[in-house]
């Protein structure tokens, strides 16, 4: 049983949380939404980590951070679809800004990333910068392999038109997906 | 020759980008480091004990006085400590509602409009309510009270107080935002928390909802407090994800909850 100081709780997530909220924020492109999200999720585990904290906790506050993200923006999605249409909006910044032979940097990146709809993002995150497999994938969005087979492929096929100049990287990602599925 | 073919023979930095697991973490890494582990920990153990708990007559003898405990306590306490009217709670299997109140400041203001209100809710649907031990949850007990019945006095409690943090919502049931209130300036900006503007949508839509409650009140001559300015409001809802002000709340002090509820209903 943990300590009432929650020592092992702790070590955890002092281990863990950089990691967890960069994540979260390539999902929501917001870094104060993004240390709410993962906030939220941690506090939930903590509720529960007499339960959790010998399984896979990690796992857990992914599968809530991830989900939660994603059912924020269904919730706001009205906003953010009348942000798009904004002509000087991110998007059009994207494809007329001056292409720099192969640099790309992070702003741009996560740009790219919030024009892709949420599940996809998602589904990108957890492949290229969290490395897990589709069957974990799979876990934890709560969808279907084939699902996140057909959301990877589109995502890779809208950030390869948002980020031409990048030469070089989809081959790569070609052949991540097929070590993956391997 | 591709980029991959160019870093590799040393073209430096301007090639860096093939890379996609790579350029996510170069994405990424402008986060700062949070500091979460303690400040979630106390907040997580706070919101377990005070989840709102159901507690079932499970003995034989109990049932066949026919009485049933309903619990609203930590569920690590043996049982309740007749308080108030006195009623003794009946342990048994618990039951979690869907009340989530993580509140930073157990003990504080939103903890006590939280305990006054379910009490007066709960005592006019005739139940007998007690506090448990120092832990600030309540044991509420009735005499012969049929399974489901609990559960569904319990729903009407939630429905009639409209208490639960309304950030958690789902989409269609986010209220519409109405005219600000005169009495309060809705801030243009709430930065903490990282309040984004549909969150401050539907706290100022619940302020609302508070505000036409209270001048009802008001105009039935039912007990009334003065209402917060909205931002210290807001604020509190986010934070506490419980309401430190309630039109209820001085109606409920004075035994006059039931006239309040009937005059000025609020919508859940």
């Amino acid at each position: 049983m943990p300590g009432p100081t929650g020592d092992d709780y702790v070590a955890f997530v002092t281990a863990r949380q950089g990691p967890l909220l960069r994540a979260a924020y390539l999902i929501c492109g917001d870094e104060h939404l993004a240390h709410d999200l993962l906030q939220d999720a941690l506090i939930k585990l903590a509720s529960r980590w007499e339960r959790l904290r010998d399984e896979a906790p990690e796992a857990y506050v992914r599968r809530i951070l991830y989900r939660d993200a994603i059912s924020r923006w269904r919730r706001t999605r009205r906003e953010r679809l009348v942000d798009q249409h904004d002509p000087g909006g991110e998007l059009a910044r994207l494809r007329t800004r001056e292409p720099v032979e192969g640099w790309v940097e992070g702003a741009h990146v996560r740009q790219a990333l919030l024009l892709l709809p949420p599940r996809q993002r998602a589904v990108v995150v957890l492949r290229y910068y969290e490395d897990l497999s589709e069957a974990d994938i799979a876990t934890t969005l709560g969808i279907s392999r084939g699902t996140v087979k057909s959301q990877a492929s589109d995502a890779m096929t809208t950030l390869r038109g948002l980020l031409p100049e990048v030469e070089g990287w989809v081959p790569r990602i070609v052949r991540g997906e097929e070590r993956g599925t391997a | 020759m591709g980029a991959a073919d160019r870093a590799r023979r040393g073209e430096g930095d301007r090639v860096r980008s093939q890379d996609l697991p790579r350029l996510l973490r170069e994405a990424g890494d402008e986060a700062a480091e949070p500091d979460l582990a303690r400040s979630t920990w106390e907040r997580g153990r706070r919101s377990r004990r005070r989840r709102l708990v159901l507690t079932g007559t499970t003995g034989l003898a109990a049932l066949a006085l026919g009485v049933t405990a309903l619990t609203l306590s930590r569920p690590d306490l043996p049982g309740a400590e007749p308080a108030g009217r006195g009623g003794a709670a009946v342990g048994g299997a618990a039951i979690e509602l869907p009340v989530d109140g993580a509140t930073t400041d157990p003990g504080g203001q939103a903890e006590r409009v939280w305990r006054t209100l379910y009490t007066a809710c709960l005592e006019d649907l005739d139940y007998e309510v007690a506090g448990v031990s120092d832990d600030g949850g309540l044991a509420a007990t009735k005499l012969g009270v049929q399974a489901g019945e609990r559960d569904r006095d319990l729903r009407r409690c939630r429905a009639e107080l409209v208490l639960d943090s309304p950030v958690t919502l789902a989409a269609s049931e986010e209220p519409a935002e109405g005219p600000w209130p005169a009495t309060g300036e809705f801030p243009a900006e709430t930065s903490s928390y990282g309040m984004d503007q549909s969150m401050r949508v539907v706290l100022t839509a619940r302020y609302h909802e508070y505000f036409i409650a209270n001048a009802c009140l008001q105009e039935a001559d039912l007990p009334t407090s003065v209402l917060p300015p909205a931002e210290d409001f807001i604020h509190e809802l986010a934070r506490e994800q419980l309401p430190a002000w309630h039109p209820y709340l001085e109606a409920a002090e004075q035994g006059r909850y039931a006239d309040a509820r009937a005059a000025c209903p609020l919508t859940p």
